[in-house]
């Protein structure tokens, strides 16, 4: 049955992360439950896919449910055997969120309440038309979908692809999750694969939340996993078989981490970020080519500066941030890297980034501000948040917003940029490439509108 | 309690002399042998027919009509006795500007036989409500016979009311929402919200500029208030003025998640209406409309040839969708290849491809009909012009 198979094809892969992120933990426990588990399910399947992958092109290990369940009862032996070294226990209950300052008043309890029965409705029904309705839109046909269905045939990575070739060079994280889920159904299942993006989706949400739930009061966690969600261009996204809103997901746990754990001082934190970062460019192309590099500046200035101010020794910031940061590039996306290549594949999403003439084009500026302020993708919260930022900005420029602040806007000024001046303007214009890449950095700039929202009214109450 | 009824009744009583004209309409006969108004134009022949009046226009050619609607115009309505084969455009002249200066729309074509087509001109910046020139322009020549010409006004409480109306006009799920979404636009008349989104881009006003002008109001408003607390009654409100601005702002917020999350719930419950639990042969999704069950119903068939072939209408991205269902069974012709050697052929919205009495494949040319595969039948009819055919083995 299709949802079994969802519902196992979730299952193995988190109790895979679950091990893992109880070494990131070491012998303390931070995670709340409902971030252990999405953590769980995010890094435990990226895990699993990437080494999968590897043994395929390396040792030709099929997948089948022979070669993914051995992959991951080998990953699984492998870090639980680590933890029992380590003298980690496995299985622990999760931390409990810090308790309010004040209790919220009961028309905010109701209204939040209200809010979030309203997001069930919404995503509920959207997991119903993504199970029982066919592949539409145009990149769920020809890259996600269909190379997940010739991966579950092939049982192998193929390069060359039947239904479209120009998206062989394309990641394989979530092409793979499909293969992974038809896999344990034992026949292709468009209902259930497509499942995988809400909850993908979901996670995100929840790691909002848990964010949220450390810089600000509940209300305002259960408010931003709302904000979020509302938003109806990330909405879309959420309840479509497209990639933007994995990616965005391991994004936030990158940058989100990172800041959590600078503010923190936490090691466990910044391990986990730089895990995340690593990770990056098996996910989507611009993984690659925007986010880790963008990642590695932001990191490597706010681990120096750290260091300079005696919060952390250069001991530690090798052993959190560097080492593991390494480890989960060479090991889980330096193969894909270096096999794409090996075959001479591509490296920017619909057209190559090198050799491109610079110039003004007409139309962008325009395009991108009628993206963002007049039209239906994200209800009021460009106008809300950049008043936020001019009014707050005090607050943006410490810890834990300026990581995800500097993050957020060095990509989407950069991405202005290449739009205005290259001529990749046709993805402003057309408000394909733009309008993705904001959906990628949601939910860190949600994170980042509500803390400063939270601001006002802490300091206004 | 009574304050709140004399409020109410001053309220209604106010809006109603607006409500009293909520709409005007002049309406022009143009059958029979006095076609009514005053026509004049260029490079066109005008002839009084039964049907209506018959414009027989060179290329560039125009004829124009003298407007006499005594109330402004936001919408016209033109009856054609025949369809109009060849592109026209709607000419129209604004008060403000020389008399032969003239702006112009595209009439959308009709595909046959008489059509009605409604143009909601006051969502154009260029119209002028008052125009006084108002004509039909055919860029290629043609001809055409118009039976029917109305000018169509709303007053103020109408187009407030329409305003209101449209924000809850729903966009459907296309290929570019996964990319961005309209959002909800405002329009401020009943005919404009038939058309909204109809055409890409569509025409209307964000309802983002209302909101954004809104917020200006309220903080303006909060402002004003705070600062008179002060310095009137010597209380501090700048605080409380903060907190209710953004309990505005919070408002504000969920009435528009409301309102676009009410539109993806609608496409959604209609997707699962219209295609996952319809009937084979009735299911439609989407604008693709029954194609999606063309497939499905044809993919026995297309996964159990040697070879398959689709074809559709040129420059309609929905071959690979064929392609990734059959995949892996289904193995497509491949390109290059003649049709012929296709045992099966899915055909799909091509009104140029059809079945003959002797089973073969044709495509209609200007000459002769060419032979796609020489003898074969229809297994499944999908609507007149999609059909499955399979070759003779």
């Amino acid at each position: 049955m299709p949802i079994l198979s969802l519902l196992l094809g979730i299952a193995l892969p988190s109790f895979l992360g679950w091990i893992f992120l109880r070494h990131i933990e070491g012998k303390s426990i931070r995670f709340f439950l409902a971030e252990r588990l999405a953590l769980s399910w995010m890094m435990g399947l990226a895990i699993l896919l990437s080494v999968s992958f590897t043994l395929n092109i390396l040792l030709s290990v099929p997948f089948s449910f022979v070669g993914f369940f051995g992959t991951w009862l080998v990953l699984v032996a492998i870090f639980f055997v680590a933890a029992v070294f380590r003298k980690i226990h496995v299985f622990v209950p999760s931390a409990k969120p810090v308790g309010d300052s004040q209790r919220p008043r009961r028309w905010i309890k109701i209204a939040l309440i209200l809010l979030l029965v309203w997001t069930g409705v919404k995503v509920c029904i959207g997991a119903a038309m993504m199970a029982g309705t066919p592949a539409y839109f145009d990149d769920t046909i020809k890259n996600w979908n269909s190379r997940g269905k010739v991966y579950f045939y092939t049982q192998n990575y193929e390069v060359k692809l039947p239904i479209d070739e120009g998206v062989n060079g394309y990641p394989p994280y979530v092409p793979l999750a499909k293969t992974w889920i038809s896999t344990i159904n034992g026949d292709w299942n468009e209902g259930a694969s497509n499942l995988l993006h809400i909850v993908w989706f979901l996670s995100g949400a929840v790691l909002v939340w848990a964010l949220l739930r450390r810089l600000t009061e509940s209300s305002w966690a259960l408010f931003g996993a709302y904000a979020y969600i509302s938003l109806p261009l990330v909405f879309m996204h959420g309840v479509s078989a497209y990639a933007d809103i994995s990616l965005s997901v391991f994004a936030f746990i990158a940058i989100g981490y990172l800041s959590l754990g600078l503010k923190d001082r936490d090691n466990a934190y910044l391990a986990l970020s730089a895990v995340a970062a690593g990770l990056l460019p098996f996910i989507k192309n611009e993984g690659l080519l925007l986010y880790v590099s963008t990642f590695i500046a932001i990191a490597v200035v706010a681990s120096l500066a750290s260091v300079w101010k005696k919060h952390m020794t250069i001991h530690s910031l090798v052993k959190s941030q560097v080492l593991p940061f390494a480890l989960s590039f060479i090991v889980l996306s330096l193969p894909f890297i270096l096999f794409k290549i090996m075959n001479g594949l591509a490296f920017g999403n619909a057209k190559g980034v090198s050799g491109l003439e610079l110039g003004w084009h007409d139309g962008v500026v325009f395009a991108m501000t009628v993206n963002m302020f007049f039209e239906g993708n994200w209800l009021l919260f460009f106008p809300v948040l950049l008043l936020l930022l001019a009014w707050k900005w005090k607050h943006v420029v410490r810890l834990p917003l300026w990581p995800i602040a500097l993050f957020c806007a060095m990509l989407m000024v950069g991405q202005m940029l290449i739009f205005i001046f290259t001529p990749l303007a046709i993805e402003a214009l057309r408000q394909t490439g733009f309008s993705r890449g904001i959906v990628q950095l949601m939910p860190l700039l949600t994170v980042l509108g509500v803390v400063l929202l939270s601001r006002v009214f802490h300091k206004e109450a | 309690m009574s304050r709140f009824l004399i409020i109410a009744s001053f309220l209604v009583l106010s809006v109603t002399p607006f409500s009293a004209h909520a709409e005007w309409k002049t309406v022009l006969n143009l059958t029979g042998e006095a076609p009514q108004g005053q026509w004049g134009g260029s490079n066109a022949v005008l002839t009084a027919t039964p049907d209506g009046l018959r414009i027989q226009a060179q290329a560039g050619g125009a004829s124009l009509l003298k407007v006499t609607a005594t109330h402004p115009i936001d919408a016209v309505r033109i009856t054609f006795a025949n369809s109009p084969r060849t592109p026209s455009t709607l000419l129209w002249h604004r008060l403000k500007d020389p008399p032969n200066s003239l702006f112009e729309l595209a009439i959308p074509l009709g595909a046959g036989g008489p059509d009605e087509i409604v143009l909601p001109v006051a969502n154009f910046d260029t119209w002028d409500r008052y125009t006084d020139v108002l004509g039909l322009g055919f860029p290629q020549g043609g001809d055409t016979t118009v039976s029917q010409i109305e000018f169509i006004g709303w007053s103020f409480s109408e187009k407030i009311w329409s305003g209101v109306r449209s924000f809850f006009v729903k966009d459907n799920i296309t290929a570019y929402s996964i990319n961005f979404l309209w959002g909800p636009l405002i329009v401020t008349d009943s005919l404009a919200i038939k058309e909204l989104y109809q055409q890409q881009p569509p025409f209307g006003i964000s309802v983002n500029r209302f909101l954004y002008a809104l917020i200006l109001l309220a903080a303006a408003a909060l402002f004003v208030w705070a600062l008179w607390s002060r310095k009137t009654l010597g209380i501090a409100r700048g605080q409380k003025a903060i907190i209710i601005f953004f309990l505005v702002l919070g408002f504000l917020w969920i009435a528009y998640d409301a309102r676009m999350g009410g539109e993806a719930i609608a496409n959604f419950l209609q997707d699962l209406r219209t295609y996952t639990f319809a009937e084979p042969g009735k299911k439609q999704f989407r604008n693709q409309q029954n194609f999606n069950d063309a497939v499905e119903r044809s993919l026995p068939v297309l996964t159990s040839v040697d070879r398959f072939a689709v074809l559709v209408p040129d420059g309609v991205p929905i071959v690979k969708y064929v392609l990734y269902q059959a995949y892996p069974k289904g193995v497509p012709l491949e390109a290059g290849r003649p049709l012929s050697e296709a045992d099966a052929i899915l055909v799909f919205r091509r009104e140029d491809i059809s079945v003959d009495a002797a089973g073969r494949l044709l495509r209609a040319t200007s000459g002769d009909p060419e032979v796609l595969s020489a003898s074969g039948s229809i297994l499944e009819q999908f609507d007149p012009i999609s059909f499955l055919y399979r070759k003779d083995q």
